[in-house]
């Protein structure tokens, strides 16, 4: 029979663990070289944030921070479609989603970072059939009538 | 300031008196999403481009009305927006950016996005403009998301080749890496406090300052401000944060870099004058929402920042990686009004960081203008070297390039010296007026004695880039001869930028209409001390 734990939460552990999952993304982020990973680790560390401001307008009994996550929340949606957006023309132009392709711009005289073990290629995409394009009829001869 | 920390009983009328200052921002997105929204049709760069411009225009002939900026009764420190100086003169210096930016893109980059591109910047013009009035953190947040997301869309949409998406994968990354910094300090701040209210957060750390606090409130106060600053450091390319900067800038296209080198940095810079308390009125008191913490932590960032912007940028010949640098630099002397800052009466910082602001502005958007004017479809200009000859083959756009070059420099009669004069005033009023009053006064006098020294120092090390190029300008010989159908359109901004340059360099008074005067008298002697301060340092331009 395990021993139900009487033991409220309070603000601390909140913080903490707000910290411990911005430092996560933070850490991860830094260390990441996948695309989308970094940027899953950006959304965490506002993830810790959230947790902050939920944590903190209950200690201080007002609603704003409640607001403000909401609003944070919204931007981040929007953030995520234009990540992916973006991510995905990348994708498509170097077949990698390592960030370390991307080193044409820097400093003049100083050698690109050597990677050693770079991320797999992707496959390359495979040509998807080409449809006709919809909405064109097909060319006929004009109809002329002669009454 | 009570302390209640209830919510705060306003009624909804109340809210629509408090956001009506901020129609023509919001007039902006309307028009912005009609020119999304049309491009679906059409994508005609004339219709879009003056469809934007007269928006911008109508924009800012609504914010000189004084319904559109006269404070609420009552209200003015509990809406969303606070329409003081401050706000009203980096408005118009948006809205005017706004403008100009429409302007260059005119004949700019390839068609096929045309109204989406204008209607970004009329997204971006109003982000800013919304984030210079921002009065809780929660507007703050929202209009600095409102100048980012469209930039992103712009640095894409202005050069598809590989340069164009390394730049904008850069600039994305790091852009929400540095938010979510920002929020963070931002959490910890209406944690400390219990309110979102700039102007309330500040007060209850001022008072927590001076009474008995528990103990973990100053250690929050800290990791507060320096994750603040820490995020919008990365808007303003202060130096640990600005590594994007010339990558992003060489990446990307004139046009590109010029949103970026304008926009994101007239909203970093109010929203850090506005946290640190500068626009912040107080009855005469000493007021310190983050101690002196805020001073030093400003004084080092000012301080590297202008050294390391300027020493880099020697070497550079890639025009918009210089430019970049350069930028990096003039926010480090604007970093300086804020290390000044409010604490021993120092009234003018404000003011100085306004005229600078200006500045640098007028001076970045004229030489990108400049720039988009020369540059031709086949024979790009990107480096120094094809300035050559310019003042020959186009004598007009030499002239205003030289004028703008000047200006950087911080030769006299320009806005580029007005505004380093004005810093060095600031520095040298808070050392002389610590030492006068404080208990330990002669580290603070060398502080910021130093500080001033260094932004002469700066200012003669810059003069070697900028007057490499005029050289370029007028003592090399050009390959070719003046070339037709370049776009009048960039030429015409240039030409207003210069015009803004000359006119606040020589009435700065007009764009610091209500946020004070820049001290340019000596401070007033106390203690029986005479002035031992005059304009002596800036009577021989620097750049020599």
């Amino acid at each position: 029979m395990m021993e139900v734990i009487d033991f409220p939460p309070g603000l601390t552990h909140y913080l903490s663990l707000g910290a411990l999952l911005f430092v996560l993304g933070l850490v991860g982020f830094l260390s990441r070289r996948n695309m989308i990973l970094m940027f899953l680790n950006a959304e965490l560390m506002i993830q810790g944030v959230a947790l902050n401001f939920v944590a903190f307008a209950r200690h201080r009994g007002n609603l704003e921070g409640q607001g403000f996550v909401l609003f944070l929340l919204a931007v981040a949606a929007c953030e995520a479609a234009i990540a992916l957006a973006l991510i995905l023309v990348l994708y498509r132009t170097q077949h990698s989603l390592d960030v370390s392709v991307w080193q044409n711009l820097r400093e003049e005289g100083l050698d690109p970072t050597l990677d050693e073990e770079p991320l797999p290629l992707g496959p390359l995409e495979e040509k998807s059939p080409v449809l006709t394009p919809a909405g064109i009829g097909p060319q006929q001869p004009e109809e002329t009538s002669h009454v | 300031m009570d302390m209640d920390l209830t919510l705060s009983s306003s009624s909804p009328s109340d809210f629509l008196a408090s956001v009506a200052p901020g129609f023509p921002e919001f007039f902006l997105l309307a028009l912005g999403s009609l020119v999304f929204l049309g491009g679906t049709f059409r994508q005609d760069r004339p219709l879009w481009g003056w469809i934007s411009f007269f928006g911008l225009v109508t924009a800012l002939a609504l914010a000189l009305r004084p319904i559109f900026h006269s404070p609420m009764e009552g209200n003015a420190y509990h809406g969303p927006l606070v329409y003081d100086g401050l706000s009203q003169t980096l408005r118009l210096l948006t809205f005017l950016c706004g403008a100009g930016l429409v302007l260059m893109g005119w004949e700019e980059g390839d068609s096929t996005h045309i109204a989406e591109r204008n209607g970004l910047i009329l997204f971006a013009t109003a982000g800013a403009s919304l984030c210079v009035a921002a009065n809780d953190l929660a507007t703050l947040f929202l209009s600095l998301e409102l100048v980012s997301i469209p930039t992103y869309l712009i640095l894409f949409l202005t050069r598809g080749d590989k340069f164009g998406r390394e730049s904008t994968l850069k600039y994305f990354l790091l852009s929400i890496f540095s938010s979510a910094m920002m929020l963070f300090g931002f959490s910890y701040l209406y944690g400390i406090t219990g309110s979102l209210q700039i102007p309330e957060i500040l007060a209850i750390l001022s008072q927590s300052s001076l009474n008995p606090v528990p103990e973990a409130v100053p250690t929050a106060r800290l990791v507060g401000l320096v994750m603040v600053v820490a995020g919008l450091g990365f808007k303003v390319t202060a130096v640990p944060f600005h590594f994007y900067a010339p990558d992003v800038y060489q990446g990307t296209s004139h046009f590109g870099a010029s949103v970026l080198s304008t926009l994101p940095k007239i909203a970093g810079f109010a929203a850090l004058a506005r946290l640190t308390g500068l626009t912040f009125e107080t009855n005469g008191g000493v007021f310190l929402p983050f101690e002196s913490q805020s001073s030093y932590l400003f004084w080092i960032l000012a301080s590297v920042t202008m050294t390391l912007g300027n020493v880099i940028a020697l070497w550079q010949t890639n025009l918009r990686r210089l430019f970049a640098y350069s930028g990096i630099a003039h926010a480090g002397y604007m970093l300086v009004a804020l290390s000044v800052g409010k604490e021993v009466g120092a009234t003018g910082a404000l003011a100085a960081l306004v005229v600078y602001l200006w500045a640098y502005v007028a001076m970045t958007l004229g030489v990108f203008a400049i720039f988009i004017y020369l540059d031709k479809k086949g024979k790009h200009v990107e480096k120094v070297e094809h300035l050559n000859g310019l003042a020959k083959t186009d004598p007009v756009a030499g002239g205003i390039m030289v004028v703008l070059l000047m200006s950087l420099i911080g030769l006299p009669l320009t806005a580029g010296f007005i505004g380093k004069l004005a810093l060095v005033q600031c520095a040298l009023r808070r050392g002389l007026e610590s030492a006068i009053t404080e208990a330990h006064p002669n580290s603070e006098l060398r502080l910021f004695f130093g500080l001033s020294i260094m932004i002469l120092v700066n200012a003669a090390i810059a003069g070697w880039y900028y007057l490499r190029m005029i050289g370029a300008l007028y003592l090399r010989k050009g390959k070719d001869t003046h070339p037709s159908n370049r776009p009048v359109a960039a030429l015409v901004t240039g030409f207003v930028c210069v015009v803004v340059t000359v006119a606040v360099g020589i009435l700065p008074g007009l764009v610091t209409r209500g946020i004070g005067e820049v001290p340019w008298h000596g401070i007033k002697s106390k203690a029986g001390m005479a002035n031992p301060m005059d304009k002596s340092p800036m009577e021989k331009p620097p750049g020599h």
